[in-house]
């Protein structure tokens, strides 16, 4: 698990796609961000999802994605973030269907700390009834990526400060709501990171012939392009 | 001029639509936290709806938004034709 920053996690995931489009090993990436980040869907307007002031402030990236789905905080300890890039034709052609298959290997990391959790369409998983992980997913060039978070600790109110909710809405009691809505590993016992991501190794990999590796110099070099020419760039950042 | 129609569909995902027009309609951008592939669908769809009367009906509206999804083949995940043309309809009357 290797921490990034927002452009090159989503420029790796990229960069990982073109390489199984072209004939590359199905692949499962966990990485973690640093600095902390904001990521919006990729139809969202960054301007209506993000205060790019408070970001600046607080030293967050903000990047769009290539998947669609909302704004995301990423904070640096409170989450891991998975992808998923597999070919297409080994995955359920509809779209609910492969979100409840990758979504199951999450269900089953979490079994493997003692949380139960289910999935609920159309891409998030619930445990004890509040949202644990949300997940987005496209398919291009005959590739499917899936990436998604697992919510290891929450601090809502730097949240509510990144992205665009008004100021005069971050009250205790919207904070208060939030926290009825969505939980943390945290609030299932006192695992570390490291606990997390052995879960999630485990749970990922279950049943299926993996080796751990770490990106080619091609898939490297892809990347470093594809953060600088888009990721990096106002026109794609704001492109909505 | 310039309207805004803001909507959480039902057992969807959130959809606002941002409509330029004068006579016209002269531009339509569609945002969200909804999924579609190939992305550029949306794209496609706002294309189509450029230069519409603003007569148009939601019902011709959703029509011609089907039509763009049935020929590309692309799926549209959380919005919908029809919650699409609802919102270019308010977008317009908003003003």
């Amino acid at each position: 698990m290797k921490a990034g920053n927002a452009f090159m996690n989503m420029a790796i995931d990229e960069a990982v796609c073109e390489s199984v489009a072209s004939g590359g090993a199905p692949t499962m990436r966990f990485y973690t961000w640093a600095p902390s980040a904001v990521s919006i869907g990729y139809f969202q307007g960054l301007n209506d999802e993000v205060d790019t002031n408070a970001a600046k402030e607080f030293g967050v990236d903000v990047v769009r994605r290539r998947t669609g789905g909302g704004a995301v905080y990423h904070d640096g300890k409170g989450e891991i973030t998975y992808s998923v890039v597999v070919p297409e034709n080994e995955m359920p052609k509809g779209i609910r269907e492969s979100y409840q298959l990758v979504c199951g290997w999450i269900i089953e990391s979490l079994k493997n700390l003692g949380i139960e959790a289910e999935f609920k369409p159309i891409n998030d998983i619930i445990a004890g009834g509040k949202k644990i992980s949300g997940n987005a997913q496209t398919r291009r060039n005959g590739v499917l990526l899936q990436h998604g978070t697992l919510l290891y600790d929450l601090d809502v109110r730097t949240m509510f400060t990144l992205l665009k909710v008004p100021k005069e809405k971050i009250s205790d009691k919207m904070i208060q709501s939030v926290e009825e809505r969505v939980t943390k590993i945290l609030n299932f016992g006192n695992f570390s990171i490291q606990d997390v991501y052995d879960a999630m190794l485990k749970g990922f990999t279950n049943g299926k012939e993996c080796e751990i590796g770490s990106l080619s110099e091609d898939e490297m070099k892809k990347a470093i392009e594809l953060a600088e020419t888009r990721y990096k760039t106002e026109e794609w950042n704001y492109r909505r | 001029m310039h309207g805004v129609s803001t909507e959480k569909v039902a057992g969807g995902k959130l959809l606002r639509v941002k409509v330029d027009f004068e006579e016209r309609i002269k531009n339509v951008q569609i945002t969200g936290d909804f999924f579609a592939h190939p992305e550029d669908i949306i794209e496609k769809i706002e294309a189509s709806l450029g230069n519409l009367g603003l007569d148009s009906s939601e019902e011709q509206i959703r029509e011609k938004i089907e039509n763009v999804i049935a020929k590309t083949g692309a799926d549209v995940v959380g919005i919908d034709a029809a919650a699409i043309a609802r919102n270019v309809i308010k977008a317009i009357g908003a003003i």
